[in-house]
């Protein structure tokens, strides 16, 4: 008969007028359902660069980024995090010492940090016998007796203010599959605590005790076991009902299990019973872990020259930073807001301090609020159904390149949680990371007063976008 | 003619490997996560390996939405034991690594406590098919029948309420085919000497008055061949732990609409939990 | 409880469903006022009788095999019944786009051309017909996807034209556009276009409106359309060089099935129009080429046919002599001359189709005639309205004019049919033409009328009622576009007010 364009029928996506699609339907071809619009909020330059980024293998560009996110995708799902020691931050951290300290989110000058972190630098600042006052402590901040710099910058990730001191222990993690490691400080529990700015004598005694009793005992057991899997308890704790980021009790409680017999072995009788009274008290301990996992995959998928992934997003209560595999040290910034939440008794909007911490490096590789599907409880924060949890967890494969198969979501078919953010995507759809997060009070030391789901700023991403778009000779870019 | 990358096979049947050397079929019908192709007057079913292997089951991994691809009742299958294609909508699944499943379901021996069917319970009259009077598919007599007949021993009755219960309910896979399904599964499980001739003689009753679909599960029931979800059912209420039966119960409600909790509610049957207990959850 | 005095029943053959939704549309069906009861079961004997017992038993149902679905209600009138399995039917078809997405709940719909994609794999042409700003970025998405793309869309910068071009000819795949309005391929019909029976008769054109009218008159010749390929209005331009243009002569030159090729354009700029030539030369298919108003030698010296109109294009790609203008049509243009009033010395063309207002402005001018055409689809028109093929309503208004118009003889229309344009384009048009008329007729002048339609019986509007519409308004109807325009001539032949 006649010889087809189309052998196998005209398959046709129509962008544009509807009434084009209905005479191809008539006429037999079958026609994708598609509801556009115009792409990148209708900013065409920004369009016009996601269509010019997109994967081709037939045009330099189009294959270098391709072949760039294939090889960070690989990364992030090849990683293979494991725990191996708990010692002081001085001694593991490669470049902190002297009078350091880290902080979570991106570069910050003190002037400018919001109440909490300041007030948790002024504690770390009493903890470790460089000031006798808390004034003191102030002064010496904000003449620049103290150098700062961003978790993020020396392999570490903080919750909350993160701040990192050098007496302080800190999880070793490693990422086996590429040898690369990744730090954080022991969860103190909830409260009046370091992280959410307070630093009377409660807090710093805490902190003694962890750095003198919990890190050395938990250290000690963790090495004399081994190595403890973290993706494996992760990827349990998922089908247990922890996401990862907010709801941590089921990590924990495996992980004290796992540690538990070992903790008995080689501690005393006290110290034993004083460590697990902690843990069994601390719902959210896991979560350092979980945050050092997540950035170890996410460190070995960074610096691949032409990747649109995104491979870290943090707050440090002024601005929401951002970082792409293929931007090497770049921020991309903005100002950041307080989160939208419920509020507990007594709280409201008033009070909250702007987003803030690291720990959103958990939704960054996949876990945390994208996989809320796990954790449907986490919605009644916003008001939600439990099928909003799982529509969020839906929204997120609309923006990443990957499905994550070992962390298995069974609400959903046990499908995989939705890995290695795109950027290309996120500018195009307009669709916005969906983080799990607390809402610390903006008053140093008072604590968390509130927990919401909000979403990464836009900005970061077309700024970001730009400049993977710049480094690849994009023209207009 | 872009065409996407072939889907990797996880498992194939015993039962329908030999289907593989036909070397033609037709698509027979089409779900969001799964196809039927007909093949030889047989069902061969392509479908995703987290829902469960089939009897009739090419186990897929990651399947795309079969229902948005455009695939129709109809076209084409082509099929040899490296690959099976759909060329309408230029689609290829890989079978070279898959492995080959045995969907027998193993005698275990053995009686099943019907004090632990407790996380059965409220079953079966989701679909209508309880003992009120107003139960649209007026199953329950059929049902009762069958558990009486079953505890006298008598095949003949079986098989005559069995007859009522072919085709009988909602759905393309009738609840009641889906019952009588759970129910031989005990049978086999529980090496019934009745076991196989009842299966056989509800399939020959079944030919031509139910779905094919439905049809093809009881003919696979009728070789003692089981879906994974059925036989882990069956393997924690004869020999697993409470925790293993809590599990293997949820995962089996999850298939199809209400397939699974039909299915559960024939083995409900089967192993004696009717009377005052069912009853006393429908009400 | 509503007294049911009716059950209604239809069959689905190969619909699977499951219960839980089955049973969710027997749950709205039976909420819908007048419905009594409603049923939807697979019809094994097990559930005819159980059918048959809820009183929804009917012939059809009973007459249904256990692999078919019925859908049956008992209803207290045709009027609900027939709603009810209209709605049922919706909702069945319905469940078949909407696919699962790791769940069975919410349908994702997606929102960029990627996402479409994803939902369709294999998909081979894309549509675009976005604001001209969006539309770059959308055609390198489809390109890069591996789609032929049919880009409707204009205000679409020249550089974006020949980056997109390029792109394209690497990879082999057609973009046709931008500026285009007409496509055939496999004989579906994109943008707008019409049903045409498929043959071997291959086109190329750069005019929407032109390459609708030679393929609605190939049909009309009998023949059909091998693949109808729009290049877009700037192919031919000096720096876009003709790229799609050849490449679509190297595309059909290589199909089986076009046995004849016709290129239809305004004339090209003059290197452009050499290559074509050029290409012309090596071909083995005969091509016939009409860039009009251009030089028909240089076209025989290439090998090639030349045709002065779209319908002579047409008719020799088709096999057919072009027989000039039919006598009885002439007979009638003088007669309706000799009914003019001493003022009316003017042809008045109002045209949807930019193309044919082109052809027909030199027709009119080659014949000496006194005339202003206007092709109401330009810009200027269309701002901020929809396109005359659509809407009708300016095109009335400007009828409507000419009835007052002194030196108004005949009043030239192109009808316009096939996907896209009006259901009724003619039907839309007869008021105004009446009004004009009528107008006229109260000064003491005679308003003459010639139209001509493109279209094919296989448009949805139907070209002989549309020619018959048109009849009933008192209108010449010719065969083709030129033919109108030289009855129109013929009116006015020899007047000069």
């Amino acid at each position: 008969m006649t010889a087809d364009l189309f052998p196998d029928g005209m398959r046709a996506v129509n962008v544009g007028l509807a009434g084009f699609a209905d005479s191809l339907r008539e006429h037999g071809a079958t026609v994708a359902p598609l509801d556009w619009r115009p792409p990148a909020a209708g900013d065409r330059d920004l369009g016009l660069l996601v269509a010019r980024l997109d994967d081709d293998d037939g045009d330099t560009i189009g294959a270098r980024v391709a072949a760039a996110n294939a090889q960070a995708v690989e990364r992030i799902l090849g990683a293979q995090p494991v725990l191996l020691d708990i010692r002081p931050a001085g001694e593991a951290i490669p470049g902190l010492g002297g009078r350091m300290l880290l902080h979570s989110g991106p570069p910050i000058e003190f002037a400018e940090m919001c109440g909490p972190v300041q007030g948790a630098v002024v504690g770390a600042a009493l903890f470790e016998g460089w000031a006798g006052t808390p004034a003191e402590a102030q002064a010496m901040a904000a003449r620049g007796a103290i150098e700062f710099a961003p978790c993020h910058h020396h392999g570490a990730v903080g919750p909350m203010a993160g701040v990192v001191s050098p007496s302080m222990p800190v999880v070793e993690v490693q990422n086996r599959e590429r040898g690369n490691r990744a730090f954080a400080t022991l969860n103190e529990g909830l409260g009046k605590v370091l992280r959410f700015g307070a630093y009377d004598e409660s807090v710093l005694q805490r902190l003694r005790w962890i750095r003198d009793t919990l890190g050395p005992a938990l250290g000690h057991a963790i090495r004399e076991q081994g190595t403890i899997d973290l993706k494996s308890i992760t990827a349990q704790a998922l089908q247990m009902g922890d996401e990862g980021h907010n709801r941590n009790v089921a990590a924990t409680s495996l992980f004290t299990r796992t540690l538990a017999p070992m903790l008995v072995q080689t501690a005393d009788a006290a110290t034993a019973r004083d460590v697990l009274t902690f843990l069994r008290g601390n719902d959210h301990f896991f979560l350092n872990l979980s945050m050092a996992a997540c950035k170890s995959a996410m460190d070995a998928a960074h610096g691949i020259e032409g990747s649109t992934v995104v491979t870290a997003m943090a707050r440090n209560g002024v601005r929401f930073g951002v970082r792409l595999s293929g931007t090497g040290d770049a921020w991309f910034e903005t100002p950041v807001g307080v989160p939208d939440g419920l509020y507990f008794p007594g709280f409201g909007p008033d009070d909250a301090n702007p987003d803030l911490g690291d720990s959103a490096i958990t939704e960054t590789s996949g876990i945390g609020g994208f996989a809320m599907a796990a954790a449907p409880a986490i919605v009644r924060f916003v008001g939600g159904t439990a099928e909003d949890a799982l529509d969020f967890t839906r929204e997120m494969y609309r923006i990443t390149l990957a499905r994550n198969g070992g962390y298995a979501l069974p609400p959903l078919g046990f499908a995989g949680t939705p890995t290695g953010i795109d950027v290309r995507r996120v500018v195009e759809t307009g669709v916005q990371p969906v983080i799990n997060t607390g809402i610390a009070h903006r008053e140093a030391g008072v604590g968390q007063i509130g927990a919401g789901i909000t979403r990464a700023p836009l900005e970061c991403f077309g700024a970001g976008l730009r400049a993977v778009g710049r480094s690849l000779g994009v023209p207009g870019a | 003619m872009v065409s996407s990358p072939p889907i990797p096979a996880t498992s194939v049947s015993d039962a329908v490997a030999p289907l593989l050397a036909a070397p033609h079929g037709a698509v027979h019908s089409v779900f969001p996560r799964a196809v039927n192709l007909a093949v030889d007057g047989r069902l061969l079913t392509l479908a995703d390996v987290r829902a469960g292997r089939l009897p009739n089951g090419v186990a897929l991994e990651d399947p795309p939405d079969f229902r948005a691809l455009g695939l129709r009742a109809g076209d084409r299958a082509d099929l040899g034991p490296e690959e099976i294609r759909l060329p309408s909508v230029g689609l290829a699944i890989d079978l070279s690594r898959a492995r080959r499943w045995d969907p027998k379901l193993a005698a275990l021996g053995g009686r099943a406590d019907p004090g632990r069917l407790r996380p059965f319970a409220s079953l079966g009259v989701a679909s209508g098919f309880g003992p009120r009077a107003e139960d649209r598919w007026r199953g329950w007599h059929a049902i009762d029948a069958l558990h009486r007949a079953l505890g006298a021993g008598d095949l003949a009755a079986m098989l005559g309420a069995a007859g009522a219960l072919v085709g009988r309910g909602p759905g393309f896979t009738p609840s009641g085919d889906d019952l009588l399904v759970g129910f031989s599964a005990v049978l086999t499980a529980t090496g019934h000497p009745l076991a196989r001739p009842f299966a056989r003689g509800v399939a020959e009753r079944a030919r031509g008055a139910t779905t094919d679909v439905a049809w093809a599960y009881l003919d696979h029931a009728a070789r003692g061949e089981y879906a994974e979800h059925v036989g882990a059912v069956l393997r924690a209420l004869l020999v697993g732990s409470d925790g293993d039966l809590a599990i293997a119960v949820g995962r089996a409600l999850a298939w199809g609409a209400t397939s699974g909790a039909d299915a559960l509610t024939g083995i409900a049957v089967a192993i004696g939990w009717v009377d005052g207990a069912l009853l006393e959850a429908a009400a | 409880m509503i007294a049911a005095n009716l059950v209604r029943s239809r069959v689905f053959a190969n619909s699977y469903r499951d219960s839980v939704e089955l049973m969710r549309i027997a749950a709205e069906l039976e909420g819908r006022g007048g419905i009594n009861r409603a049923g939807l079961v697979m019809a094994t004997p097990a559930n005819q009788g159980v059918l048959r017992e809820a009183g929804l038993l009917d012939a059809t149902a009973a007459a249904a095999g256990p692999n078919d679905l019925v859908v049956a209600v008992a209803a207290a009138d045709e009027d609900a019944a027939d709603g009810a399995i209209e709605r049922a039917a919706a909702l069945l078809q319905g469940a078949d786009r909407d696919g699962a997405r790791g769940g069975e709940s919410r349908a994702f719909v997606p929102t960029t051309l990627g996402e479409a994609v994803g939902e369709l794999p294999g998909a081979n042409v894309c549509l675009i017909s976005t604001p001209g700003t969006y539309a770059t970025a959308e055609a390198l998405k489809a390109l890069k996807r591996g789609m032929h793309v049919f880009l409707f869309s204009d205000n679409v910068p020249l550089e974006d034209e020949i980056e997109l071009k390029a792109l394209a000819a690497r990879k082999g795949l057609l973009l046709m556009g931008p500026d285009c309005g007409t496509a055939i391929l496999d004989g579906v019909p994109l943008g707008f276009a019409n049903a045409v029976r498929r043959g071997s008769v291959g086109l190329i054109g750069a005019s929407g409106t032109g390459m609708q009218q030679v393929s609605c008159l190939v049909d009309r010749a009998g023949a059909g359309i091998s693949q109808a390929i729009g290049v877009g209005g700037r192919d031919l331009d000096e720096r876009v060089g003709g790229v799609m243009m050849l490449a679509a002569l190297a595309r059909l030159e290589a199909d089986p099935a076009t046995k004849v090729m016709v290129l239809i354009s305004k004339p090209p700029a003059a290197s452009v129009a050499a290559r074509v030539l050029d290409a012309i030369r090596s071909i083995g298919t005969p091509v016939v080429v009409n860039f009009l108003g251009g030089d028909p030698a240089a076209v025989r010296a290439a090998g090639a046919t030349p045709a002065a109109t779209f319908e002579e294009a047409a008719l020799a790609a088709s096999g057919s002599r072009a027989a000039g203008l039919d006598p009885a049509l002439v007979e009638a243009a003088r007669a309706e001359g000799a009914r003019l009033a001493p003022t009316q010395d003017a042809v008045r063309g109002l045209f949807s189709g930019g193309s044919l207002a082109g052809e027909a402005k030199l027709l009119l001018k080659a014949a000496h005639a006194s005339f202003t055409v206007i092709d109401l689809g330009d810009d200027e028109y269309t701002v901020g309205r929809p396109h005359p093929m659509i809407d009708p309503r300016l095109r009335s208004e400007h009828i409507v004019a000419i009835g007052d118009d002194p030196a108004a003889a005949v009043l030239l229309l192109d009808i316009v049919l096939g996907t896209a344009s009006h259901p009724d384009p003619a039907g839309a048009l007869t008021p105004a033409i009446a009004e004009a008329r009528a107008r006229a007729a109260a000064a003491g002048r005679y308003l003459a009328v010639v139209a001509s339609v493109c279209g094919t019986a296989a448009d949805a509007q139907g070209l002989e009622r549309q020619e018959a519409e048109l009849h009933g308004a008192g209108a010449i109807v010719a065969p083709s576009n030129a033919q109108a325009a030289a009855v129109a001539a013929t009116i006015v032949e020899g007047r000069r007010a």
